[in-house]
Order: C-alpha cells, then sequence, then structure tokens
C-alpha cells in the first residue's frame, strides 16, 4: 500500500486553496473554477505521487492548460518562485506567468499547453520513449471533461491501448461543465466510464476531492502492468469557494473581489 | 554545371519514376542503427515486405505505426522529443501539414521540440485528386516560427537534410516529391547546407529561382537555352525556411526579371517569398510565377497535371524565350 501522509496532504489542499483566492484577487482574471476541481488531484500528485527525486522523474502534462494559475499556486508552495513573482509576472509582456503555462519559463511546467486535445498525444509519446528506455518513470496527463470533446483525445487512447502504456495515466476532470454550460447541455460525453473502458483502458473512478480515494486510484495504476489507465475524478467545479461552488456556470473565468475574497477564506476557516 | 546531373524529362514523372539509388527508407534504417535515440513514426505506411515493415519487425520499440491518425502522430513525435529523443515522423504527403497543422504549431514549434516531418507525395505528384494534393504546405507552415522547412531537388539532399537534423535535431520540416526522387548533384555534402540557397548556372538578364521536383526541370530548361548561346541563372532553393535573402538581393542586381517554379500554390509559396524579398530592396525585379493557380486540380495522373498546369521543362524554356524576346 501507498504510504502517504493523508492528513498532510489534506492540510497542503487547504494552504494552497486560500493562497489560490489571493491569487484570483490579485491578478486580473483567471479559470477559477476548473483550478479547483483539479486541486486535490494536482496535490496529490506533486506532494506524494510523482516522483521527483530521481534524474529520470514521472512527467506530468496539464493538457487542460488554462487552469495554470493553480500550477502556478503549488510552484510556489513547492519553493520553486515566489507568490510575488506569479502576481507581478502574471500575462505580462516581460513575465514569466502566462494565462496559459510555458515550459521554458516556468520550472514546474513540463509542457506548454493551451490548446485542447494536445496533452495526451504527447504524453503517448513520452511514454514510449520511457518504454524503449526500459524506465521505470511514469507519465501521468490530466484533461478536462469538456476537453474530451476533442477528438485528439481518442486518437490518443486509442494509441495508448494499441502500444500497450501501463506507464501512462490519464486523469479525466469530470466537473461536468465546459466552459458556457453543464456539458451536458452541450456536448455529452457521458456514458464515459464505458467509452474508456470500450478503448480498452484500466477505468477507476474515484471521487476527485477525496484524498483516499485518490492516492488509491493512483496505487491501483502503478500496479497496471499490461493496460493504460484512466481515472475518472468525479469533481465540482469551483469546489470549497463559498459562491462560486454555486455558480458553477459563472465561474469559468473570473475575478475576486474584496468581499468576496474575505467571505471565500473565512468559509475555509 | 557540368557538376550537375541533367535529366532529361518534360515534367516529374514522364519518364522516370523515381531513382532507387539513394532510397529513404534506406536512410533512415542506416540512422536508426547509429542513433538508438531515434524513432520512426509512420502513418500506415508499412505495406506488406517493404523496406519498412522490415525495419518495424526488427526494431519494434523505436519504428512504429500510428495509425490514420495524422494529429495523434504529431503529437506523439512531439512526446518522444520531449523526452530527448529524435523523430522523423513520415507520411504519404496530403493530409498532415493541414490535418495536423495545429499540433505542428503548438506541440512542435511552440515548445521547440526537435521533430523531423517528413513528406513524400507533395506537391500533384500524387495523381489522386485534389484531395491528395499538398499545395499549400509552404504557405501555411512558412509562417510558424522555429520550423525549418526543406524542400530537396533529389533523394542526395533528402539525405542530408536528414543528416543535418541528425547533427543538429530541430523542428523540421521536408517535403519530398514521389518516393525517391532521380539525381541531379554529386556527393559532395560538404556543399549542402541548411538556410543556403544553391547558384546551379549563373548568367544575367533572367534568373530562374526553382524548388523541389521543380529544379531539374529547371536545370534542363537552362541547359537547352544555353546550347542556342543564352547564359541564364538557376538558383536551387531547398530551404524555403529561414530563406536565403541574400541570393535575391544579389540576383535582383543584373536581373529585369525573375521566373521562379514550385510545385506549390502561387499564393504564398516561393513566389511569395521572392517578392517579400525584392520589395523590402531598392531593385525592382518583375517576378513572373510557374506553380498552381488558386483553384482545386482536376483529376489526372501525375503527368497530366503537371502538363496541365505548365510545370514543364518546355514551359520554363518558352517563358524565359518571351521574357528576353520582350514579349512578356
Amino acid at each position: 500500500m501507498y504510504n502517504y501522509n493523508e492528513i498532510r496532504l489534506q492540510q497542503k489542499v487547504k494552504e494552497i486553496k486560500v493562497m489560490y483566492a489571493h491569487y484570483l484577487h490579485d491578478i486580473p482574471k483567471g479559470h477559477i473554477g476548473g483550478g479547483l476541481s483539479m486541486c486535490e488531484c494536482i496535490v496529490a500528485l506533486y506532494y506524494g505521487v510523482l516522483d521527483l527525486e530521481n534524474a529520470e522523474k514521472d512527467l506530468f502534462i496539464l493538457s487542460k492548460g488554462h487552469c495554470s494559475q493553480m500550477m502556478y499556486c503549488i510552484a510556489v508552495e513547492m519553493g520553486l518562485v515566489s507568490y510575488k513573482e506569479i502576481v507581478e509576472e502574471y500575462n505580462t509582456i516581460e513575465g514569466r506567468f502566462g494565462s496559459h503555462p510555458n515550459r521554458m519559463k516556468v520550472p514546474l511546467i513540463d509542457f506548454s499547453t493551451g490548446a485542447l486535445g494536445h496533452g495526451l498525444s504527447v504524453s503517448v509519446g513520452a511514454a514510449l520513449f520511457l518504454r524503449n528506455k526500459k524506465s521505470n518513470s511514469k507519465v501521468y496527463c490530466m484533461v478536462g471533461d469538456g476537453e474530451l470533446n476533442e477528438g485528439s483525445n481518442w486518437e490518443a487512447l486509442m494509441s495508448a491501448n494499441q502500444y500497450g502504456l501501463s506507464n501512462l495515466c490519464t486523469i479525466i476532470d469530470k466537473n461536468e461543465y465546459s466552459s458556457s454550460d453543464l456539458l451536458s447541455n452541450v456536448m455529452t460525453i457521458d456514458p464515459l466510464k464505458e467509452k474508456l473502458l470500450s478503448f480498452g483502458l484500466n477505468v477507476i473512478e474515484v471521487n476527485g476531492h477525496d484524498m483516499h480515494d485518490i492516492l488509491c486510484a493512483f496505487d491501483s495504476f502503478k500496479k497496471e502492468n499490461h493496460r493504460s489507465t484512466a481515472i475518472i475524478l468525479h469533481t465540482k467545479k469551483g469546489h470549497d469557494f463559498w459562491k462560486i461552488e454555486d455558480e458553477p456556470r459563472k465561474w469559468h473565468n473570473g475575478h475576486i473581489d474584496d468581499e468576496l475574497l474575505q467571505r471565500i477564506v473565512s468559509n475555509m476557516n | 554545371m557540368d557538376k550537375y546531373n541533367v535529366i532529361v524529362c518534360n515534367n516529374p514523372y514522364e519518364e522516370i519514376y523515381g531513382s532507387d539509388d539513394i532510397k529513404i527508407s534506406k536512410i533512415i534504417e542506416n540512422a536508426l542503427e547509429e542513433n538508438d535515440d531515434l524513432f520512426w513514426v509512420n502513418l500506415d505506411g508499412a505495406k506488406e515486405n517493404s523496406d519498412l515493415q522490415l525495419c518495424m519487425d526488427k526494431m519494434p520499440d523505436r519504428v512504429l505505426n500510428s495509425g490514420i491518425a495524422e494529429q495523434n502522430m504529431i503529437g506523439l513525435s512531439a512526446g518522444i522529443a520531449l523526452m530527448g529523443g529524435k523523430v522523423i515522423c513520415m507520411s504519404y504527403g496530403p493530409f498532415v501539414a493541414m490535418r495536423a497543422i495545429e499540433q505542428i504549431y503548438m506541440d512542435v514549434a511552440y515548445n521547440n521540440v526537435p521533430v523531423c516531418i517528413l513528406l513524400t507525395g507533395t506537391g500533384v505528384s500524387g495523381g489522386e485528386g485534389p484531395t491528395h494534393n499538398v499545395v499549400h504546405d509552404f504557405a501555411m507552415l512558412r509562417s510558424i516560427p522555429n520550423m525549418v522547412i526543406e524542400a530537396p531537388a533529389d533523394s542526395l539532399e533528402v539525405k542530408w537534410a536528414i543528416e543535418a537534423y541528425l547533427s543538429n535535431p530541430v523542428p523540421m520540416y521536408i517535403r519530398c516529391g514521389k518516393a525517391n526522387m532521380p539525381l541531379i548533384h554529386q556527393d559532395n555534402p560538404s556543399e549542402f547546407k541548411i538556410g543556403k540557397a544553391e547558384l546551379l548556372n549563373d548568367g544575367v538578364g533572367v534568373t530562374v529561382f526553382a524548388t523541389g521536383n521543380m529544379v531539374r526541370l529547371g536545370l534542363q530548361a537552362v541547359t537547352e537555352l544555353e546550347k542556342q548561346g543564352m547564359k541564364i541563372r538557376l538558383v536551387e532553393i531547398h530551404t524555403i525556411k529561414p530563406f536565403d535573402r541574400n541570393i535575391v538581393e544579389i540576383a535582383s542586381k543584373d536581373s529585369t526579371d525573375f521566373v521562379v517554379v514550385e510545385e506549390h500554390s502561387v499564393i504564398g509559396g516561393l513566389a511569395s517569398i521572392v517578392a517579400d524579398v525584392l520589395s523590402e530592396g531598392k531593385n525592382g525585379v518583375r517576378v513572373h510565377r510557374i506553380g498552381v493557380p488558386d483553384e482545386f486540380a482536376p483529376d489526372g495522373n501525375d503527368s497530366s497535371l503537371y502538363e496541365h498546369y505548365g510545370l514543364t521543362a518546355s514551359r520554363i524554356r518558352k517563358l524565359i524565350l518571351e521574357i528576353v524576346e520582350g514579349e512578356q
């Protein structure tokens, strides 16, 4: 079984969410909802699951690159950059922290993304390379559920099955919303689990805000030796933020004002 | 001009159907044996008993079939290159440049990972109807930063372009004619440089710029004109990007007319690049374009399309004569 301190990770989630609330207040605007739905998983990855110590590190690609703001908070928390830097250099000509993440500029970012539907194919290639090298490193790629409208993702998953990439873990942040509306009103991807199973993948479904469940899911992935894995995280867009979590359609992209910040932070405490 | 092999054929596929002197598949196979971090990804191209299939059997971890999925092919190639590998990503031409343009733009160029995209059967060499023509790729790809675009004139230049990629891996696009291209050059690799135009013949008055399959037509045309006592400059452009601006500036000083020949739309390709450079200089030179007009091509086999569009040695010769005699 895994050996993570769940309590510590849950505490880390809370600290990062408080920083994130301040960040979305201090910068003009950001993709608030989608950053929050993936927060627990990102913390699990960077503070537990990913092997970042060895020379051959695990790889993480945020295919839903618009949620870069959450990644920048993680970078601050990990001591790679300062909070001041991610604020002052956010989306500026000379700055490093664009609204979509750039691997040349931000130490935490393994691949620059922005347009949806790219991360999975790149992850397939990375996994192929690692397997050829007989490396123990793994590749993790997070996609959004709205993002799965893009056909390119399905080409990638088809190939993950064909190549038997058991070192590749696809993570779907299923927060049920695309940028404009409930995904089921726009272009449903359901039934998702059945689709992924029919693509020959090892599919795990969990509550995306339950740290224990998330860690167990990654543990299962690491034990799978034949098939490529897909973890469906059932999440809430805007999770844990007062008002925002009740208005998911409104908060795909937005700014937190003084009053809202105060309410969010006091509500979290 | 003596150091070049003049091939006599009015259009590229009239009689000579390609040469087996230097096969692309053998070039890559040798490279795979010498570079254990090189991958060869192909798009459903491994016919039974082909060199590619034999290679796939021998090196299944590094020679991969992406299936009929251009976007995934480019994406996964970017992933391999991201991790430190080199990749030759090869397909029969028509669908990659358009279908996977976003992957080329974002995964390869923007992330600046060294993927070599090698396409065969480009231009109108497909002979399978307009859905299978590639006459827009220069126009699209040259506006993407970080891309190197090579349009080799023969299989030796394909070999040198691949070698250049292997010794200095960068995002690269190599646009070949149908399969293996007959040899114009002699085996002098030191004269081949990415970004440098090659002067195949010198002259004044009219300068011909040619690229890819059209180079051997241009060479034939100026050779015939030389027999009539006319010295016409012929410049081979094998690097579309980064473009050798200098050669245009030099040629503009003693030319009244340029003839630009390409197996590409007259919009946005080599003629447009030459005109761009000219317009920034001090010397006015008239640009005559021989290329594919702004329309969808009719059906027809490879040879007939070249004749239909005047992508021929005879048209090049005729146009030069008209210019010299003041009729153009």
